[in-house]
């Protein structure tokens, strides 16, 4: 009856340990976004928004007739970081206040400046309005890059949401979860040692299965959400969103495969104690 | 003399014994719930996201 009760706990330890796995993983991802003014984007994320950017501009100097080159400078480094430091607090706004901030948008009169002082732009007829349309395209095309999505719909949508669930109090709960799991994994491991106070290796025996059981729980989930091939779906909806949701998901990789890898590690430990003094004894 | 003991081979499938029924309860919900969420991913994504 004791052993039945002691895999019971082991079971449900192994639960625990891979729900704080998982959520931890969950909350380190969300974290930055709802802290103060927003995650600092990543530097190869902004490097690679820049590339797309030159793409876009040039299409763009095509369609408009302007020289790329002054406008693409203008929208590079600070700006970008500006741009990227405005979509993070967008993103802020929803995931504290559940509903979308303001549209973060370029120095305007900066890029007009910089189209009117283009030859092939003052050449024009009419260069105040080329430039000035030139300029509200560049600004739109540069926006999508950084923040990628239809606001109206995601605003849409959180306030549908919001009327079914408290969104806020469901992102803080989120955010605390990981620390309830791993103080039920504690509980837990301090029950099975009480149980087991007599036998140290068996006490180990339970934990180490269970550390075990939630490395192989956290790989299968991990695997689950490899094959359901959301980087594909991204990449055909939207270059940038997949720019930004590598730099997501590469956190989120390693840091998986961190917490199963120690985990791996501390039921490798465990058990091999456990059968050292279970081996045979010579006297 | 020697005292055998049971030499704790077996405990190395004890992991993958504990974590079955979680692996198969996540087969299942993958399996079950795994087309359709991936459905509602892609409109997500699709209605959500400019190109």
């Amino acid at each position: 009856m004791k052993k039945v009760v002691a895999w019971v706990l082991a079971f449900l330890l192994a639960i625990a340990l891979a729900l704080f796995c998982l959520t931890f993983v969950f909350r380190q991802a969300v974290l930055p976004g709802t802290v103060g003014k927003g995650a600092k984007a990543n530097s190869q994320v902004v490097s690679a928004e820049q590339e797309l950017i030159r793409e876009r501009v040039t299409e763009l100097a095509g369609l408009y007739g302007f020289t790329p080159g002054p406008v693409i400078d203008a929208v590079s480094g600070e700006a970008l970081d500006e741009l990227n430091a405005k979509a993070a607090l967008w993103w802020n706004t929803v995931l504290t206040e559940g509903k979308a901030g303001t549209r973060p948008k370029l120095d305007i009169g900066m890029l007009r400046e910089v189209l009117l002082s283009d030859p092939l732009v003052a050449k024009n007829e009419d260069s105040e309005a080329l430039a000035e349309t030139a300029a509200d395209a560049v600004n739109e095309s540069v926006v999508r890059v950084v923040l990628p999505v239809r606001q109206e719909i995601v605003s849409y949508g959180m306030r549908k949401a919001g009327q079914k669930i408290d969104l806020i109090d469901m992102m803080d709960f989120l955010i605390r979860v990981p620390w309830a799991a791993l103080a039920l994994a504690l509980l837990l491991a301090g029950l099975i040692a009480l149980m087991e106070s007599r036998r140290l290796s068996g006490c180990l025996k339970y934990i180490g299965s269970a550390m075990g059981a939630a490395a192989l729980t956290v790989v299968a989930v991990a695997v689950l959400a490899a094959l359901a091939g959301v980087r594909p779906m991204i990449q055909v909806a939207s270059r940038s969103l997949a720019i930004q949701y590598d730099g997501i998901r590469t956190g989120m990789v390693l840091r998986t495969a961190g917490l199963a890898a120690v985990l791996a590690a501390g039921c490798v430990l465990c058990l091999t104690f456990h059968r050292r003094s279970a081996e045979p004894n010579e006297s | 003399m020697s005292i055998k003991k049971k030499n704790g081979k077996g405990v190395w499938a004890a992991p993958l014994l504990l974590a079955l029924p979680l692996l198969a309860l996540l087969a299942a919900a993958a399996i079950r719930y795994g087309p359709a969420l991936v459905r509602l991913i892609n409109v997500m994504i699709k209605a959500a996201v400019t190109a």
